[in-house]
């Protein structure tokens, strides 16, 4: 109604007819310009305009996603299983950018919390060097627990709660964009107790330190590793073609003896390759672990890697498998609905096993499904996984790109 | 808000009363029509700056539309149906003669950066274009955009060459220079700044120039080839939309989505593929003129037009699909991607310097911006042929000597985007010279004889009909009442004759149609109304097509 009036007076008052009793055409313009002039006032944005006005004034994107001082909003997910996080977070740069402090805590629905303190030397080196130390706590009441191997059984699911401290110093150096070395030590002082999940056993009850390795005591542990990553993706949130190739390799240390020291190595291979101007694509990911605890040494079942859930095969529940070698292969054909939105249909396999060699590809736990991801060009904002096989039909709804690497990285 | 909305009505249906009255009182043609300029004589000082969330255009735009689409005639055209020169727009090419050295020549004043080094007095690092803002030796201050290294000469060359073909085509542009500036020529102001990755401005450094650097293009010799975009004059208001009025700018009576040269732009876009035309590219500035404030209105940044975009080469969405439309996204979701928009299999030149750009695949009909602008999407036909007309005064060797300004070091990338440019013109030229009766040039002689060209067959967009026809009228400009004298009368050429009683009235008007096999647009009347002065008649009225106030069926299509 409002802009049909508009329309109207100046259909009225300009070109289209006759104007007022003026005498000339200059003239009725001016007249209308003057009365205009009369009623002149600041433009007012609407109630959504304000909102996004504000939100772009406030930089709440950047402070989400990006490294924007002060305060902020963290939301999303503290670990996987944990339910949907909310929490806060502060940040300040010093020295011309060079030196960055940041705190954050989150809590989740299932009482879920983590806190970290860092502080980081981001832009030495032209960006090629970063250096930094952090502490974090993370308190995880509802954990689960299967037992070990492949052949373990959804019916024996325990509960257990995982607390850890971490104290660590990290190095990275990156002297071409694409490659990437990282060194990395972390003080550990994981607990574990049982849990507050009441539809589930507890640990205790349900498993035996010899079924579930390092249940009976939680040594502090030394991690000392390294990262070498080579990573050409086009756009890291959200890649598109390219590759990231990658491994750790570390050493973990009983700081109390020598009953759960061990070595780890950790491989990740993913290639993207597109078609249609990147508009489909075909990613394929292996994933491996070998975790190789000394003689007479265990790897405790809390740091053993893990098949199952919404980064592995996505038709099982999170943490479903664990032991102390894990393989796993993706592969999804991706496409793209619209600008914000891509779909795709992921195939998983793994497995885990004691021993390397009990990885056997022709006996693999597998998925199927669709995925909905909500993205910008440069990232997944959010996905919604529908996984089929395995043990029933599984939904995930989770932030960030699927295969992050990340996640394997401590 | 109840309260105002209620002010308006009323004051809408008062304002609709008296002009009712008023229409009997007062001529449809003023002594001073056709005017050739707007007189923007209010005074603008009070007007503030604004600012414009991407976010919510692109949603307003695509979801919520305010705009208005009634099917009317651009507001602010003259009595002959032209734009007169404003703030917004100055008439140039197809009004008057441009030679291509003046097309060439553009918006640029010989301000172009002075020799020496040039001084960084601001940085953009942030983002996915960064640039510099630099003062040169002679103390103007210029905005500086790279090409990026993936394409080198890519946008640098589709901002200079969009420059020129937007200023000829009668916008107001920055003056964006070429140029070419070594690394050690680059100093840094020691109060220069930059907003970093925290989000607060610090001091710029050497290792924030190396991040812009390590993003653009390098030639072979070290240097780096840039747009230096010259600080605009005046107070930065913000950008301008493309829908409504800026309410506090008492000279902008006329809703930005029916001002002509607005919704032409549509055809300009289409041609040059200006996709990325919406309100973030558009600039208002608070400017003194006659001892007056007035906003002048430029569009700005052309580093995504052409096959460019801006830090790649553009998307072949860009043209072709809006960022959202639900159609084509249901079928490819529903499909699991088999379905492959057709446009996604266009072939393009392996031309880094050109990008995406091509005209074997182009339907100016169908061409579309990043999301719906609403200007665009009131052009009616009449707002189509006077775009084209200004797209048809560009020759073959003008477009050339345009392209040539963008120094391109590959031979094969100037001739390529020349041809491509040309080809695009020719189709814009079929399509949109023939939605209405093409004529031009109407002029009735002291005879009595009524003479014009048809500019579709001259630009053989078209075949010339086997006939026309004329209705003519006697016309009370007081009362704004045409009556018929006689039935229509066919004709074949490009004159006729009046009838001899027509002669002693005061106003005469000529009802002119044909009939086109291919071009039903032909058919709507195009009416134009001569008066009667000491040298002979004068051109004061001429309308192509009529208002109907609901959609047109054309608008309500591309909606």
């Amino acid at each position: 109604m409002l802009r049909t009036c508009s329309v109207l007076l100046v259909v009225l008052a300009c070109g289209i007819g006759p104007a007022g009793a003026q005498s000339t055409r200059r003239e009725a313009l001016e007249q209308q310009r003057a009365a205009r002039a009369a009623d002149a006032e600041p433009y007012e944005p609407g109630s959504l305009e304000g909102a996004l006005l504000y939100v772009e004034r406030s930089r709440v994107v950047e402070r989400m996603f990006g490294t924007q001082d002060g305060w902020y909003p963290a939301v999303g997910s503290v670990k996987r299983g944990g339910g949907f996080a909310l929490g806060a977070g502060w940040r300040r740069h010093f020295a011309r950018e060079r030196l960055l402090f940041n705190t954050v805590g989150a809590w989740t629905i299932r009482g879920y919390r983590t806190g970290r303190v860092e502080v980081r030397l981001p832009r030495l080196a032209r960006d090629r060097l970063e250096f930094g130390v952090r502490a974090r706590h993370s308190y995880f009441p509802q954990e689960d627990y299967y037992g070990i191997g492949a052949g373990s059984l959804k019916a024996d699911r325990a509960d257990y709660l995982f607390s850890e401290t971490e104290l660590a110093g990290f190095g990275i150096y990156r002297p071409i964009p694409w490659l990437s070395w990282g060194a990395q030590v972390a003080h550990l002082s994981p607990s574990i107790r049982a849990g507050t999940d009441s539809r589930y056993p507890d640990i205790a009850n349900q498993f035996t330190p010899s079924t579930a390795p390092g249940l009976a005591s939680q040594p502090n542990f030394v991690e000392v590793g390294t990262l070498v990553d080579v990573d050409y993706r086009d756009q890291p949130g959200n890649p598109r073609s390219g590759g990231r190739y990658a491994m750790i390799l570390a050493r973990v240390s009983d700081r109390n003896g020598s009953e759960y020291d061990y070595s780890r190595v950790s491989a990740v291979a993913e290639q993207y390759f597109p078609v249609f101007d990147k508009k489909r694509a075909f990613a394929v990911r292996v994933v491996a672990h070998h975790y190789s605890p000394d003689g007479g040494a265990t790897v405790p079942f809390y740091y053993q890697p893990t098949v199952g859930g919404r980064d592995t095969v996505r038709g099982y529940s999170d943490f479903r498998f664990r032991d102390n070698n894990a393989l796993v292969l993706n592969a999804e054909y991706r496409w793209e609905a619209f600008a914000g939105l891509d779909m795709a249909l992921f195939y998983d396999r793994g497995t885990v096993g004691h021993h390397w060699s009990d990885l056997s590809l022709s006996d693999m736990k597998q998925s199927y499904g669709i995925s909905f991801r909500f993205n910008t060009y440069k990232a997944v904002f959010m996905r919604a996984d529908i996984a089929f096989g395995g043990e029933g039909t599984r939904t995930y709804l989770a932030f960030g790109a699927p295969l992050k690497i990340e996640r394997y990285l401590r | 808000m109840r309260s105002r909305l209620r002010f308006l009505v009323a004051s809408a249906l008062l304002f609709s009363a008296a002009a009712a009255a008023s229409r009997l009182a007062v001529p449809q043609f003023f002594p001073d029509d056709p005017l050739a300029t707007d007189p923007e004589t209010a005074d603008a000082s009070a007007v503030r700056p604004w600012n414009l969330s991407e976010e919510y255009d692109f949603i307003d735009n695509t979801f919520l539309d305010h705009a208005d689409h009634s099917d009317v005639r651009a507001f602010n055209v003259n009595t002959i149906d032209e734009v007169p020169d404003s703030s917004w727009f100055t008439n140039r090419i197809a009004t008057r003669e441009m030679s291509d050295d003046e097309m060439v020549r553009g918006p640029f004043t010989d301000r172009a950066p002075a020799p020496g080094p040039w001084t960084i007095i601001a940085g953009k690092t942030e983002g996915i274009t960064p640039g510099l803002t630099v003062r040169d030796s002679a103390g103007r201050d210029y905005f500086v955009k790279f090409d990026p290294p993936s394409n080198p000469e890519m946008a640098t060359g589709a901002e200079v060459i969009s420059t020129r073909f937007f200023h000829a085509l009668g916008y107001h542009v920055p003056e964006n220079y070429l140029a070419i500036v070594r690394p050690e020529d680059l100093r840094i102001d020691p109060s220069a700044t930059v907003r970093g990755v925290s989000g607060r401005k610090r001091p710029f450094d050497g290792d924030d120039l190396a991040i812009v650097l390590d993003k653009a293009a390098r030639r072979e010799d070290g240097t780096y080839r840039v747009t230096a975009s010259l600080r605009l004059p005046g107070t930065d208001l913000g950008p301008f939309r493309y829908a409504g009025t800026r309410p506090d700018d008492p000279n902008d009576i006329y809703p930005h989505e029916h001002r002509r040269e607005l919704r032409g732009l549509r055809v300009f876009a289409a041609w040059l593929n200006h996709d990325d035309s919406r309100s973030i590219n558009t600039r208002d500035f608070l400017v003194e003129r006659d001892g007056r404030h007035i906003v002048w209105h430029h569009l700005i940044d052309f580093g995504s037009t052409l096959g460019s975009g801006s830090t790649q080469a553009q998307s072949p969405r860009a043209g072709n699909e809006y960022i959202w439309e639900a159609r084509p996204t249901f079928i490819t979701m529903l499909t699991l991607g088999l379905y492959v928009r057709p446009w996604l299999k266009v072939d393009y030149p392996d031309l880094a310097a050109v990008g995406r750009f091509e005209a074997a695949y182009f339907q100016p009909e169908r061409w579309k911006p990043e999301y719906p602008n609403p200007a665009f999407e009131n052009a009616r036909a009449d707002d189509e042929f006077w775009a084209a007309r200004r797209v048809l005064a560009f020759s073959n060797d003008a477009i050339a000597a345009v392209v040539k300004t963008g120094e391109y070091s590959n031979p094969e990338a100037a001739s390529y985007l020349t041809q491509a440019i040309i080809t695009r013109r020719d189709k814009i030229l079929q399509r949109w010279l023939n939605g209405v009766l093409p004529l031009v040039d109407l002029a009735l002689s002291p005879e009595g004889t009524l003479t014009f060209r048809n500019i579709a067959v001259e630009a053989k967009a078209a075949l010339a009909p086997t006939g026309y026809q004329v209705r003519w009228f006697t016309f009370d400009n007081a009362a704004a009442i045409a009556t018929p004298v006689g039935a229509a009368v066919p004709f074949e050429g490009l004159a006729v004759t009046a009838p001899a009683a027509l002669r002693a009235a005061q106003f005469v008007r000529a009802e002119l149609t044909a009939s086109h096999p291919r071009f039903p647009g032909w058919s709507t009347p195009l009416t134009v109304t001569f008066r009667k002065s000491d040298t002979g008649w004068q051109l004061v009225g001429l309308e192509r097509q009529p208002t109907t106030r609901q959609p047109s069926a054309e608008v309500a299509e591309r909606k």
